[in-house]
């Protein structure tokens, strides 16, 4: 159980962090092992 | 501070007539104007390793309603299977959560400040808000006479649904069907000493509609439980889902509410970044030319005006509004009775913007 505040974030977020996740996020939806879902002025 | 609610301090305040009242009047400001909802969206992804067509399922919907200063964001976070249980393929949410437990958040914020007001489950709201919206279409879609009910399923809906059509007409006898003689029966004894009238587990499905007033299907069936040709002059009819009802009640029917207007969408993650549409989802168009019950309770549209009419709720979805308004009660009323956990709201709000 965890209540993360903005300080906490920024002691532990990297922009390494950051970049290794996203592109890892990425790799996971071109497989189709992800999903987004879609803003409604999308549809 | 913002409050924090579980499941029984909610019960404990939240009353089926104050969830009828404060939805009607909810439905007027819609009808007005001065409401808005943001349409559901559910999120699904394939979990390959579970069996039964498992997945993850992340679903949303939000409404805004300032006259009581309110607006809530409804979500749930689910793992669901669906095994096929007498004959019938059914839709299961999984007790996956630490403790054996569901999740599913209605979090309250305030339309004058934007703070968090409140952060509830949304397991016994939803039963209420589903059902009283049935029943306030039951109101003025009913026979004033109805005293016969008749419900398929035996389950949280179900029985929400007894209770909230008990509000609205004097119930002599209700009747009830669902696959497995030993729910139904359970349903019948529980139920009946709570709304203080008999209430009869039947073997048939038939049997469910042969001399009822109004029939309500409240299940988690995936293929019809109710067919259109069993309906007779004068009932009233409502469904919690698509598949229960078979769509000849459409021409079946003289008068049909629907409860919204635009589809919502399940998107079936495997493909793309965003999935792909359900097969078989509603499609807007399908809800063309219908009145909405907002209409019809704030007098624009008519309601029941023969006898013998019959008449169809097509509860279609439902909206985030439900959960605004049930919502506020449930924190006014909450605050009042001095029940739930505060915690500082200012771990919920930052010192920029985003």
């Amino acid at each position: 159980m965890s209540l993360i505040l903005n300080n906490d974030v920024k002691s532990v977020l990297t922009m390494e962090i950051k970049m290794k996740a996203s592109e890892d996020g990425h790799r996971e939806v071109a497989r189709s092992a992800a999903v987004c879902g879609r803003s409604l002025t999308d549809v | 501070m913002t409050l924090i609610l579980n499941n029984d301090e909610v019960q404990r305040v939240l009353t089926m007539d104050a969830c009828l009242e404060i939805l009607e009047d909810a439905y007027r400001e819609q009808a007005a104007g001065r409401a808005m909802n943001q349409l559901r969206y559910d999120t699904e992804m394939p979990l390959p390793e579970m069996r039964n067509d498992g997945r993850y399922e992340f679903k949303t919907m939000v409404g805004v309603l300032p006259k009581y200063g309110v607006s809530a964001l409804r979500m749930s976070s689910s793992v669901v299977h669906h095994p096929v249980i007498t004959g019938q393929k059914r839709v299961e949410k999984l007790p996956a959560a630490p403790g054996g437990r569901w999740v599913g958040l209605v979090q309250l914020y305030s339309t004058v400040n934007g703070a968090p007001l409140a952060f509830m489950p949304d397991g016994y709201l939803q039963r209420c808000r589903v059902a009283a919206s049935s029943a306030i279409a039951a109101k003025y879609l009913a026979r004033d006479d109805a005293s016969v009910l008749g419900i398929f399923g035996s389950g949280w809906q179900a029985r929400g649904q007894v209770e909230a059509m008990a509000c609205v007409r004097r119930l002599k006898k209700v009747k009830v069907y669902s696959p497995t003689a030993e729910n139904r029966k359970k349903f019948a004894a529980e139920m009946a000493p709570i709304v203080n009238v008999e209430i009869e587990p039947v073997e048939q499905p038939e049997d469910v509609v042969k001399g009822a007033d109004i029939i309500a299907c409240a299940t988690n069936a995936r293929e019809t439980v109710l067919h259109a040709p069993w309906v007779e002059p004068g009932m009233h009819v409502t469904d919690v889902k698509r598949i229960e009802i078979d769509r000849l009640i459409l021409d079946r029917a003289d008068r049909i509410v629907i409860h919204q207007r635009l589809a919502y969408e399940t998107r079936i993650g495997g493909a793309g970044q965003y999935g792909e549409l359900e097969e078989g989802s509603w499609r807007s168009e399908e809800f063309e030319g219908y009145p909405l019950l907002e209409e019809m309770v704030a007098g624009k549209v008519a309601g029941r005006e023969k006898r013998d009419e019959i008449t169809y709720f097509w509860n279609n979805a439902g909206l985030g509004l439900q959960f605004a308004a049930v919502g506020y009660v449930i924190y006014k009323r909450a605050k009042e009775a001095g029940l739930g956990r505060e915690i500082p709201t200012e771990w919920l709000t930052q010192e920029f913007h985003t």
